[in-house]
């Protein structure tokens, strides 16, 4: 249940973002999140509907969510292949050496809210 | 009011992974071999930090991770080394360390003479995968009473270790099972990790785990 601590982190990111970009209301938190993480998408979004009442500007917001394939590419045969069973080798050519190149995210890609007109 | 995007492409964990780079390079710097020991309960991580601290080195001191209680670091500190309790209970029973936490446990403990640094990390295969707390060295801890497909079901755990110690082998003659198919799970998550099978009870395979601390160390 590490969820919770992910999405108290997300939200101090968030904040500070929100308020550097002088947003008021918040719409919409878009994460990337690959799919080695053991992450529980409707535990994450518990979490997060629960925490956001407690932090003005983002009381509406909503969690937006992009889940990244696990792919890696053979460093031997250049291959890329997109994962579907944990297998960390590759297919065609039985090479160990590979490089995870997607799956591993865990960030925070955008803030989408009203921002409030800078004076000049 | 209008509606405005921005973008933020920061690292959810930024802050975490921040703190377990500096504590990598300061024990490194101390020239401390940290090690972080995950595992499921109960598969003996706390009887092979005793071994150690027995047959090898009392140079050791570990951070002792539970959800409640103080059962293992009484244990340890019986063995003669010494051991700081973290309890996340009382923070909502946290199911894995982060590294601000073991940043400020080394404010509160004396790592003079100290060699090696355990953190033994509360037992459990998921959560701790997902936080860094700056160890050299991710020890995976896979007793073999749990079955050969561990790997296969908490892939992240091994693919993030160095290390794989299968323990309690003096337990194989009772099973149905085969440390074979054991090893190859965990390579196919992780082609790379090191394997060392072993006994804390009867000491079989020490030798090696020993080695592989020495060799880690210099």
């Amino acid at each position: 249940m590490h969820e919770g601590v992910i999405v108290k982190s997300l939200f101090d990111i968030a904040e500070k973002s929100r308020r550097e970009a002088c947003l008021q209301e918040i719409k919409t938190v878009k994460v990337v999140i690959g799919k080695f993480h053991q992450i529980v998408e409707e535990v994450l979004r518990m979490y997060f509907d629960l925490m956001k009442k407690d932090l003005p500007g983002f009381e509406k917001a909503v969690l937006e969510i992009e889940e990244r394939e696990l792919k890696i590419k053979c460093k031997k045969c250049q291959e890329v292949i997109l994962l579907k069973e944990a297998d960390f080798s590759c297919p065609s050519c039985r090479s160990i050496d590979i490089e995870v190149i997607q799956g591993n995210e865990l960030y925070i890609e955008s803030l989408k809210g009203k921002q409030k007109n800078k004076l000049m | 009011m209008e509606s405005h995007e921005i973008k933020v492409m920061q690292k959810i964990l930024n802050i975490n992974d921040r703190i377990a780079d500096e504590l990598r390079k300061e024990l490194q710097n101390k020239k401390i071999l940290y090690l972080n020991m995950m595992s499921s309960p109960g598969s003996g991580k706390t009887t092979i930090i005793e071994r150690t601290a027995n047959d090898y080195t009392k140079n050791i001191f570990a951070i002792e991770g539970d959800i409640q209680t103080t059962i293992d670091s009484e244990r340890l500190s019986n063995a003669g080394i010494g051991v700081y309790q973290i309890n996340t209970g009382p923070f909502g029973g946290d199911c894995h360390l982060e590294a601000g936490w073991i940043r400020s446990a080394l404010e509160d403990i004396d790592l003079t003479k100290i060699e090696y640094l355990f953190v033994e990390n509360i037992g459990n295969l998921v959560c701790p995968a997902e936080f860094d707390i700056g160890a050299h060295i991710n020890t995976l801890v896979l007793s073999v009473t749990e079955g050969e497909d561990k790997p296969l079901k908490y892939p992240l755990a091994f693919r993030n270790s160095q290390l794989c110690i299968i323990s309690k082998i003096d337990l194989l003659p009772y099973l149905d099972i085969e440390i074979r198919k054991i090893r190859e799970n965990i390579k196919k998550i992780n082609p790379l990790i090191e394997i060392i099978e072993l006994s804390a009870k009867t000491g079989e395979g020490f030798d090696a785990w020993l080695q592989f601390l020495t060799r880690n160390k210099k």
